[in-house]
């Protein structure tokens, strides 16, 4: 019986959070701004005019003769290494968050569930990585382990993991002692068991605004690392290295380092656009259960 | 008459009047002013001082102002000039002895006086297998006596034909001073001395009131300021922090030239005596290979690289310039394009598509190449890994042993003589990372036994033998020549630039 009013409510709940999400033009814009690079960084191979790596024309031209946005420094298509350059940003971007979800979630369930020498354990571990400036640790990772995309995954993945596990970590305080976990208990569940299927559940609205933001933060940390010449190598494209670049030629070229660094605003802002509609969305003192 | 006398006197002061300023300006633009402080952007700091294992370009030009070389480069003619420590040298008919001579009145920065016994010590701590940059450049040296208190006897073993011009890498030094203290606390007969080293800030110099050239230096003060990144150094240039820089983006030399407060120096074409250098593993695959590493020169676009660094870069496959008369004619010439026969040998050699990763050293410039590089490899088969480091890796992975490497790209500057133009790419701290000895130790020999030929068509003969010799083999690749550039504002004057990027400010003052 319980199921079925819960099951019910929390339907109804769901879909007036989604009509509330999707009322926020502000939301929607940032919906629609980063379903726009989504497809057309995805549909790169198609969309692309050049490969990114084909020194097509002369260097440093202005956009024109065939280069929607000009050529950069050895004659490459800006336009085309800007949407290639996307995938490895936004892949990087979601790599990294996954990696951050998939090593903090466990163990913010572990520690906020188990409590004692566990939560000792692992919050003191998370608190020595928050000690480290995010942008210092994964340089000096990607600077141990070598700059490739597997590496500069695994290093801002790292350094977002604290985030995630203090996050579920306090989720899973908040519902451990609710009726519905006691219940689920009662019926014999085990630990695992209410874990996964009754305590996460509820983990999910922070965890979905956080995944957002820190997407966005990943987006950027790359770009960062690539700026400073310690993400991705070249010729493969990346926006912070082309930012890096576009510097050097801004006088002659001033739309190549523009427009990586457009394209690096659109991201972050959309993916923080979504992220904060979500938390309006999510807020759960904007609904009650009947 | 009295009235046209009138006339032409008037006529006369008019002109005196009119022509004063004009030629009192080029009296006071021909005398040098004493005073001021100049202060230089470079691109690193440095490792060490010790000038005789010093490693980097930025290193040695601290140097410059600290200590002096025997002797130096005349700049236009690019022959052997006593402006270094030397007054004079003289070599017997034999070639076996050589009698090198100090300047009278060299001080060291403590005030001790300059010796022979130094310069003993400095001859024979250069000759040290410890002092990789002149080691194998002084193995004919047998010993050195001390003549008179500025006058030592050099007995060669045999004779040399480079030993004067290797004196332009042997810095004086005062006798006896430890490894230590010659890293870091510079004592040398230098035109500065070193007040301040703020470690990856920059040196602080004063000037040496105990310098041997009468006059000398001008400035009173001189600063290197270390900023690595090349955008940096050109904005700091534009907003007059600093006066004069060592390397700019060569993206931004129209820019340059525009300003009109800006002079920018450079060294085109055959002088440009540095080259942008592709290091092989001759023993480390793909390019243990012969034919791995001719289809590799052969695929290398120099013309390309050209028009992408904005024409300054001399499109040459070759170490010593077409236009030298040491230039051997009828070998093999890389400096053209040929993708065909570069996949021809790459088929002929087994390995259709030949991995192997690429060190450099990032720059702008730097960059640039080794893309262009990567494309025109990658175009003929073979799979490049390109792994942009820094200076310092660079060194530690490919110019020390166990040379774990198999490509690095880097630039080198050899000597303004054809002999060093071998010497420098194949030999030396380059020759060792190579390990070509272990592949054609002839040539090894054929280079030492080059030294000691006087007979000058001998000379010749031996160097275009071994230019076949590297022709044929491709030990490393010579990509192409370095343009160097700097610019300073109009009011530095008396600066020259150097070939070898090395900086001098002896001569420099400061005209505001």
């Amino acid at each position: 019986m319980s199921d079925v009013v819960w099951t019910g409510a929390a339907t109804a709940n769901w879909r007036r959070r989604l009509r509330r999400f999707l009322r926020d033009y502000v939301t929607v814009l940032g919906l629609v701004l980063f379903g726009a690079l989504l497809i057309v960084t995805t549909l790169a191979p198609v969309i692309a005019p050049f490969p990114y790596d084909r020194f097509a024309g002369p260097p440093l031209r202005p956009p024109g003769e065939g280069f929607l946005l000009g050529t950069d420094e050895v004659g490459r298509d800006l336009f085309s290494r800007i949407l290639y350059a996307g995938r490895i940003s936004l892949g990087v971007g979601f790599g990294a968050t996954a990696v951050a979800v998939g090593v903090g979630l466990p163990l913010g369930l572990v520690s906020g569930y188990f409590g004692g020498r566990y939560d000792s354990v692992i919050m003191r571990g998370m608190d020595g990585l928050l000690a480290f400036p995010a942008l210092l640790l994964a340089l000096t990772t990607v600077a141990v382990l070598g700059p490739s995309v597997r590496n500069i995954i695994m290093a801002i993945g790292l350094v977002s993991v604290p985030i995630f596990s203090r996050l579920v970590r306090a989720s899973v305080l908040a519902f451990k002692q609710r009726d519905f976990v006691e219940a689920a208990r009662a019926m014999g569940a085990g630990d695992l068991r209410v874990l996964t299927v009754t305590i996460l559940p509820n983990c999910l609205p922070p965890l979905t605004v956080q995944f957002t933001l820190t997407f966005a933060t990943a987006v950027l940390t790359e770009a960062g690392l690539s700026f400073l010449g310690l993400g991705i190598r070249p010729p493969t494209p990346s926006w912070g290295m082309m930012l890096n670049t576009g510097r050097n030629v801004m006088a002659l070229a001033p739309l190549y380092p523009v427009m990586a660094g457009a394209a690096v605003f659109l991201t972050v802002l959309s993916l923080n656009l979504i992220g904060d509609g979500l938390r309006d969305a999510l807020d759960p003192h904007q609904f009650t259960r009947t | 008459m009295w009235r046209s006398r009138q006339f032409l006197w008037g006529v006369a002061l008019l002109l005196v009047v009119a022509l004063a300023p004009a030629v009192s300006s080029v009296s006071a633009q021909a005398q040098p002013k004493r005073g001021g402080t100049l202060t230089v952007g470079i691109s690193a700091d440095a490792a060490t001082l010790n000038p005789f294992v010093f490693r980097f370009n930025v290193e040695r030009n601290v140097l410059h102002a600290t200590h002096e070389t025997l002797v130096n480069y005349n700049l236009q003619t690019f022959e052997l000039a006593n402006s270094g420590a030397l007054e004079s040298w003289q070599v017997s008919r034999d070639g076996l002895t050589y009698t090198l001579r100090l300047w009278a009145n060299l001080k060291f920065h403590d005030g001790s006086p300059a010796t022979a016994d130094d310069l003993k010590w400095s001859l024979e701590k250069a000759a040290q297998p410890t002092s990789g940059r002149t080691f194998a450049l002084l193995t004919l040296m047998d010993r050195v006596e001390v003549a008179d208190p500025r006058t030592v006897r050099v007995i060669m073993k045999s004779p040399d034909g480079i030993f004067t011009d290797t004196l332009v890498d042997v810095w004086l030094a005062k006798k006896d001073t430890s490894d230590a203290d010659l890293a870091t606390k510079p004592n040398g007969t230098g035109p500065f001395k070193l007040v301040r080293w703020d470690r990856a800030q920059g040196f602080t110099l004063e000037r040496n009131s105990d310098y041997h050239v009468a006059g000398k230096p001008y400035l009173e003060r001189l600063v290197l300021r270390i900023i690595p990144d090349d955008t940096v150094r050109q904005i700091q240039l534009f907003n007059g922090q600093i006066d004069l820089i060592d390397v700019f983006p060569v993206a931004s030399v129209a820019q340059f030239k525009l300003n009109r407060d800006l002079q920018v120096y450079e060294v085109r074409g055959d002088k440009a005596m540095a080259l942008v250098y592709f290091c092989l593993s001759n023993v480390n695959p793909p390019f243990n290979d012969k034919r791995v590493r001719q289809a590799a020169s052969l695929a290398i676009d120099r013309a390309k690289i050209k028009t992408l660094l904005f024409g300054l870069h001399d499109a040459r496959g070759t170490a010593i310039p077409r236009t030298s008369p040491f230039y051997a004619t009828g070998v093999a010439d890389y400096s053209r394009r040929n993708a065909a026969r570069a996949r021809q040998l790459l088929a002929e050699a087994g390995t259709p598509n030949p991995e192997f990763e690429l060190v450099y050293h990032s720059g702008f410039a730097e960059d640039i190449i080794a893309q262009a590089v990567e494309q025109s490899l990658r175009d003929v088969g073979f799979r490049v890994n390109l792994r942009p480091i820094e200076i310092g890796q660079y060194v530690a992975q490919v110019l020390t042993p166990p040379f774990r490497f198999q490509g690095g790209l880097t630039w080198i500057v050899p000597k303004p003589n054809p002999y060093d133009q071998l010497n420098h790419p194949y030999g030396k701290l380059n020759g060792q990372a190579l390990q070509y000895a272990r592949v054609n130790q002839g040539f090894y020999d054929k280079l030492q036994a080059a030294r000691g030929l006087a007979n000058p068509d001998q000379f010749k003969a031996a160097l275009q033998d071994l230019q076949k010799m590297i022709a044929e083999d491709q030990p490393a690749i010579i990509v192409g020549g370095k343009v160097f550039l700097h610019a300073s504002y109009k009011y530095v004057k008396g600066f020259t630039i150097h070939p070898q990027q090395r900086l001098f400010f002896t001569d420099v003052w400061l005209d505001k």
